[in-house]
């Protein structure tokens, strides 16, 4: 339940974020940016990568947290020493294949269905989701020294 | 191909192949066409090879050659002046029939919210059928004689029928968001496509295109009225235009913007979004054609942004061959108001936000027994307006109901031009924001000055989002004027009375004769479901009524049939 409320909070906060990046750049701000739709979402989209590292780099550099996963002390750890990822690995195969998943999703709309597939990874036992698996993480709660 | 197909007898295998093959003259005549691309146009036909011939089964005619002699109508307005009258030898429904007029079949629309309007020939329908393409039905059964599909989908407009110096008899139409296409009229073979793209970045085509001689005008909107919904939208740049294309190649003629003066920066908001205008006035319905002066009428919606423009909520007069503007009158000033608005406190609310009054409806050109030509339009305001066609000057003036957001006149008008009785639907919806009485109905003007000759309230059914107006498009005959309301019942009025001749209640499920090509419902079955009219309106031809039922737009309820109504004493038994 904390891992869905974190990964919520997160969809929040990125596309908070992004709207803002929307904004400051004007990439989709003038007529021409809609002759094709899709172009403009793909602008878009891309307007989440800066959000997602503005909001998370930080944290995921430091302690491997999102912004969520930090509003409800979770955290990433490698899966077999229970230590730090590095943040390349989290950034580029943990955090990029929801993203993969949804663009492609966004052309072959049944492949949406994979969101739903690595959502699903979280009723096992060791509650590992999908992209858990392919970057061999797994998410635990931080405990603090008090 | 296509013919040997045809000529192979009526298997239901044969069936098959002849959608696969539409379909691939479908790709191999788009990929002629240099603004396509060719990955959409490969992806677009391996879907409808996939999903459109695998389920291509019954409601395909024996034979798939439409008869071609003889069009009950040259567009979206019956006739190039726009009447809206069909004379007593291009239709026997009367008043002396109309008791007999029954329900002789139904066409399941693959979506709802229609928005084209029939073309009926001598044994054809052709009709838009957004999700399928352009259709041609047998007029008898309804059973589909070709589908011609069209990238984009949503075809928006009347169809007008036109013949080509070669002598290939064509079908010329406009697609919602991409562009005006012209399809070979004996199979549905597309031959050219063009969309303003050059002028305008993103031009939106709702209004009918009208073809006269070598010439195909078209109207143009713009999609920026649904952009300034999004608060990052940098509202507003674009200008409502009439264009005019060859007929032979689809090549440009001309282009006239209605906003001449190029739009600047007029400030900001949230930091960063800026602000653009003038903007707007866009064409949203049919021209009007004026042969003797060689005149192009048409009306003009409201600006999107400040400052205004003085062609706005205006009537326009531009040359035939040039589309050099002659005059414009502008009945309401100082309109800026977008879809913003719908949200309190939206930054692309334009202040002083106006009352959004467009002419919607394409102006009518008539003729009076003296002689007189007259221009009629009716506006959102529910003003209808007499001009002399020559200088656009008013002749007289008259205002009906309330008007405003969805009120006044939407869709179209019709004339009588023996009675001199100009026929005003009202829609006078109710918005929250009413100032004025609303008059939803049917009004019966003189031509000559405006008077009242009747009036004909409609009641609503009295539900939760339901209204009595008429905000569609209507049709004239000898003795009686057919209109659908937003409630989903169809009418025939007396014309010299007003009085109620005949009725139809389209709030109902209709079985189809499209056969296995029609979508199942949850439950299985095939049906069509009725809704309400809005849009192009009703067509008389012969002794049918065509109407499309299912318009939901704005909240009505929507709905998907194409209705076909006969006289019962001319089916043969």
């Amino acid at each position: 339940m904390q891992r869905l409320v974190a990964t919520g909070l997160d969809w929040i906060f990125v596309t908070l974020v992004t709207l803002l990046m929307i904004l400051a750049t004007g990439v989709v701000e003038h007529a021409e940016d809609y002759a094709n739709i899709g172009q403009s979402a793909i602008y878009a989209v891309l307007c989440g990568i800066p959000a997602y590292l503005i909001l998370n780099g930080w944290l995921l550099w430091i302690r491997g947290q999102t912004a969520g996963k930090a509003a409800m002390s979770l955290m990433i750890v490698d899966h077999q020493t229970g230590n730090c990822v590095s943040f390349w690995k989290l950034l580029f195969v943990r955090a990029l294949i929801p993203v993969v998943v949804i663009a492609v999703g966004s052309i072959f709309s049944l492949l949406w269905l994979l969101v739903l597939v690595d959502f699903c990874f979280i009723f096992r036992k060791d509650q590992r989701c999908l992209h858990d698996w392919i970057a061999g993480t797994r998410v635990v709660k931080r405990v603090t020294d008090q | 191909m296509f013919e040997s197909a045809r000529d192979c007898g009526s298997s239901e295998e044969l069936r098959e192949v002849n959608i696969f093959v539409r379909a691939a003259i479908f790709r191999q005549s788009e990929m002629g066409s240099p603004t396509v691309p060719l990955t959409k146009r490969w992806w677009h036909s391996v879907c409808l090879v996939v999903f459109g011939g695998l389920s291509a089964h019954g409601g395909l005619c024996e034979t798939s050659e439409p008869g071609l002699k003889n069009f009950y109508s040259s567009g979206w307005g019956i006739d190039s002046a726009n009447q809206r009258y069909q004379s007593p030898n291009r239709t026997s429904v009367s008043a002396d029939n109309i008791d007999q007029l029954e329900l002789k079949w139904v066409y399941q629309l693959a979506q709802k919210t229609p928005r084209s309007y029939p073309l009926v020939s001598e044994d054809t329908i052709f009709f838009g059928d957004s999700g399928r393409g352009l259709v041609a039905l047998d007029r008898d059964t309804g059973c589909t004689r070709w589908t011609s599909p069209v990238e984009g989908v949503e075809i928006s407009t009347a169809i007008s029928p036109a013949r080509m110096p070669d002598g290939r008899d064509v079908l010329i139409f406009g697609v919602r968001q991409n562009g005006v296409f012209a399809v070979d009229a004996t199979d549905g073979t597309h031959i050219w496509r063009y969309s303003f793209t050059e002028d305008h970045p993103i031009p939106m085509y709702s209004g009918s295109p009208l073809v006269d001689g070598n010439n195909v005008f078209v109207p143009i909107s713009s999609m920026e009225m649904g952009l300034t919904i999004l608060p990052w939208y940098g509202c507003c740049t674009t200008s409502g235009a009439m264009g005019a294309l060859d007929l032979s190649t689809g090549a440009k003629k001309w282009y006239t913007p209605t906003i001449s003066d190029p739009p600047k920066k007029t400030g900001r908001h949230w930091l960063f979004v800026e602000r653009y205008g003038p903007s707007g006035a866009p064409v949203w319905g049919a021209p009007t054609l004026d042969s003797k002066r060689g005149l192009l009428f048409f009306g003009t919606g409201q600006n999107y942004s400040h400052p205004t423009s003085a062609t706005s909520d205006a009537i326009f007069a531009v040359d035939t061959s040039d589309g050099m503007v002659r005059w414009v009158m502008q009945a309401t000033a100082n309109d800026a108001y977008s879809m913003g608005c719908s949200f309190p406190g939206h930054p692309l609310c334009p202040d002083p936000v106006g009352p959004d009054h467009d002419f919607g409806a394409p102006p009518i050109l008539s003729t009076l027994r003296d002689g007189r030509e007259l221009l009629f339009a009716g506006q959102k305001s529910g003003d209808v307006h007499a001009l002399d066609p020559e200088t656009g000057a008013h002749v007289w003036r008259k205002r009906i109901g309330r008007g405003g957001l969805l009120g006044g006149v939407h869709f179209g008008m019709a004339v009588h031009p023996e009675l001199e009785l100009v026929f005003v639907p009202i829609s006078d919806r109710e918005t929250g924001q009413e100032k004025r009485q609303s008059a939803p109905g049917l009004h019966a003007l003189e031509m000559a000055s405006g008077e009242t000759r009747w009036s004909r309230i409609l009641q609503s059914r009295g539900c939760v989002g339901c209204s009595g107006g008429i905000s569609s498009g209507i049709v004239a005959s000898r003795d009686l004027v057919f209109f659908g309301d937003l409630d989903g019942r169809l009418w025939a009025l007396d014309v010299s009375t007003g009085e109620t001749r005949w009725q139809h209640d389209s709030w109902q499920q209709y079985d189809v004769v499209n056969g296995d090509q029609a979508q199942k419902d949850d439950e299985g079955g095939r049906y069509a479901e009725g809704g309400a009219f809005d849009a192009h309106g009703p067509m008389l031809a012969d002794d049918l009524l065509i109407v499309a039922s299912g318009y939901g737009n704005f909240g009505q309820r929507g709905g998907n049939a194409l209705l076909v109504f006969q006289i019962k004493s001319d089916v043969p038994p």
